[in-house]
């Protein structure tokens, strides 16, 4: 991809590290072909926790997962759903969009559960959570993006705030 | 700022004027507290490194959600058309938080700005030359503008590495 220097902006995008959710994977169940055109995937979050300075706790067992789509071509389109529970006991619901891809053999390494560095492909996420009024509430109204690691039967992703 | 941290690093890639028809209005309360919002759009245009284009005349509007604590909830959708042709539609997504009275504001060409207005659009892209905007993910910062009334959309890669 060309990187040309993004121009001055007065309103240029600036981040804060929100947090890290790391999740463990059940094996996933195959839909193939959907009736989307594609391969529809279903893999449950069956536990997890997430850290970061302003926040921190679990990942409700099995309260969700991802539901994505595979498409011909290899990207994969996530569609994540679960419930996060903060350590004052605030539960979270997450919802979580992005893609997945990569040149090459990686891909199929990948789904072999090979590990793979993080510059080996594509895994960004944007997430929306739904959160009781309080302190919290700055997950509502935020732009989120997720930098993922796919570690086998695992994800670690870096969450980051848009200010 | 925490920069040396984040490697979120993004690539400028477009941005995109909208202009509003003046028909926008808002419906409600509704059951479970807030609004629905209607925003129907004239048309607009598209430059930039990564793509050119127009937004498609009266292609969509802008169906947001105002929220009971005062954040409204963008939810646009609309055709844009490269210059080569290629039609694309956009579903952009975001919030926009008003100022609440008597915060300063910021102002673009004039114009008083929200507190916070920013995006996470999605794209549906036939495979070619504008593909990668269905996997690639992007963000978008927003800025409101008035005489006429339209918002600019900047819009941003989030890259590999």
């Amino acid at each position: 991809m060309a990187t040309p220097a993004p121009p001055p902006h007065p309103f240029a995008p600036r981040f804060e590290y929100a947090f890290t959710v790391a999740i463990d994977l059940t094996p996933a169940v195959w839909l193939t072909p959907s009736s989307m055109g594609a391969t529809r995937a279903a893999v449950w979050a069956a536990q997890g926790t997430f850290e970061g300075p302003r926040i921190r706790g679990i990942v409700i067992p099995m309260s969700g997962g991802d539901y994505p789509l595979v498409r011909p071509n290899g990207v994969i389109d996530f569609d994540a759903r679960y419930l996060l529970q903060a350590d004052d006991g605030t539960p979270i619901y997450l919802q979580s969009r992005g893609y997945r891809w990569a040149e090459g053999d990686a891909m199929e390494r990948m789904a072999r559960n090979e590990p793979l560095d993080p510059d080996e492909y594509y895994m960004r996420v944007s997430p929306k959570f739904d959160v009781p009024e309080g302190p919290h509430d700055w997950l509502g109204k935020h732009i989120f993006v997720g930098v993922a690691e796919k570690v086998p039967k695992a994800n670690r992703i870096h969450y980051f705030m848009l200010l | 700022m925490n920069e040396p941290q984040v490697p979120a690093h993004l690539d400028y890639v477009f941005e995109m004027r909208v202009d509003f028809r003046p028909e926008r209005c808002t419906v409600g309360p509704l059951p479970g507290g807030g609004y629905q919002g209607y925003t129907p759009c004239a048309g607009g245009t598209i430059y930039g490194p990564r793509l050119s284009g127009k937004v498609v005349p009266d292609s969509g509007a802008d169906y947001a959600t105002v929220r009971g604590d005062g954040t409204i909830i963008i939810n646009s959708h609309y055709m844009l058309e490269a210059d080569d042709g290629t039609k694309i539609y956009i579903n952009n997504n975001g919030y926009l938080v008003p100022a609440r009275p008597g915060e300063p504001r910021r102002l673009d060409h004039d114009t008083p700005q929200p507190a916070y207005f920013c995006f996470s659009p999605t794209f549906v892209v036939p495979e070619g030359p504008h593909d990668w905007m269905s996997r690639t993910l992007i963000i978008g910062t927003g800025s409101r503008r008035s005489n006429p009334d339209h918002s600019i959309f900047t819009y941003y890669a989030v890259r590999s590495v």
